[in-house]
């Protein structure tokens, strides 16, 4: 008896939840998973990304970001979450992180390119969906 | 049978009361009260209004702003940073909020939308760009107050 209950997963909290989808998804960018990078996002949901385009509406100009960064990123793809910061309500919650991936910079080299990520969710049907994303990095 | 029961001063006594309770202002949505914080502090920015910009901000609201650095930990950094970077502008200046579209829940929420933004330099020269925005809010003690805000531009423009 003490082992089926010791056997039975501890009730997760949204937090939790969403800590762990951001997680999956940050993982699926390393592994250049599309699928699994898509795989939580609304069909409406809006882009702002660190290179143009200003906007991406929808999730077939957000699946073209993920193109683009791939064109560009030296491989092994290194897309690390450094602080991650989740707030939930029962129906919305946002993400706040700061993140680092890698860019070609003077003299060929590879240099780590910090930058912000900020994610907006709503929960529909019983699910985390990420409807918003803004990545960035500041204007030099 | 309740209304025989009523007399006719408390049948207009009752009236009263449902007309003053409808005289008094509806009540405003949490998306309504969301979006009034939003256009306040634009309006603030626009106007040159520094000391109302930030009033309705959490006092450890972390800040990814347009310029470095990478962050702001609590508003006094990000106030104290004003003056080292905004653009000397003389008249009325741009700053409007486009496209916002606003997430709330009972408690937490966000919003995200474009800015149009321009002025006059002191030289007569006028400057206009757009940048990106994202708020993220949390009501405390029923009240909307904004915990984090990021504006950018895309990279290399």
């Amino acid at each position: 008896m003490d082992k089926a209950l010791k056997k039975q997963p501890v009730a997760q909290t949204d937090e939790d939840a969403i800590r762990e989808l951001i997680e999956r998804w940050a993982k699926a960018v390393r592994e250049k998973d599309l699928d699994g990078i898509l795989a939580h996002h609304a069909a409406d949901m809006v882009m702002f990304d660190v290179p143009p385009p200003f906007e991406s509406k929808g999730i077939e100009a957000y699946r073209a970001t993920w193109d683009l960064f791939y064109s560009v990123q030296p491989e092994p793809i290194v897309f690390e979450i450094d602080r991650m910061e989740v707030t939930a309500g029962t129906e919305v919650a946002f993400v706040i992180a700061l993140m680092h991936c890698r860019e070609h910079g003077k003299n060929g080299k590879l240099t780590r390119l910090n930058f912000r990520l900020t994610m907006g969710l709503r929960k529909i049907k019983g699910q985390w969906m990420i409807v918003h994303e803004h990545h960035s990095v500041p204007a030099n | 049978m309740s209304i025989i029961r009523c007399r006719p001063t408390e049948i207009l006594s009752n009236m009263k009361k449902r007309k003053l309770l409808k005289k008094q202002p509806a009540l405003k949505s949490d998306k309504q009260q969301i979006r009034q914080i939003l256009e306040q502090w634009a309006e603030a920015t626009r106007t040159g209004r520094n000391d109302e910009v930030l009033s309705n901000h959490a006092k450890d609201a972390l800040i990814y702003d347009v310029l470095p650095p990478l962050k702001y930990e609590g508003t006094a950094a990000y106030r104290k940073s004003w003056d080292e970077w905004q653009p000397e502008t003389t008249g009325p200046g741009l700053f409007d909020l486009h496209e916002l579209k606003i997430a709330e829940g009972q408690d937490v929420g966000f919003a995200h939308g474009l800015i149009h933004c321009g002025g006059k330099h002191p030289d007569g020269s006028k400057f206009e760009d757009w940048v990106r925005a994202t708020f993220c809010l949390r009501k405390i003690k029923g009240r909307w107050s904004i915990t984090h805000q990021h504006i950018s531009m895309p990279m290399g423009q």
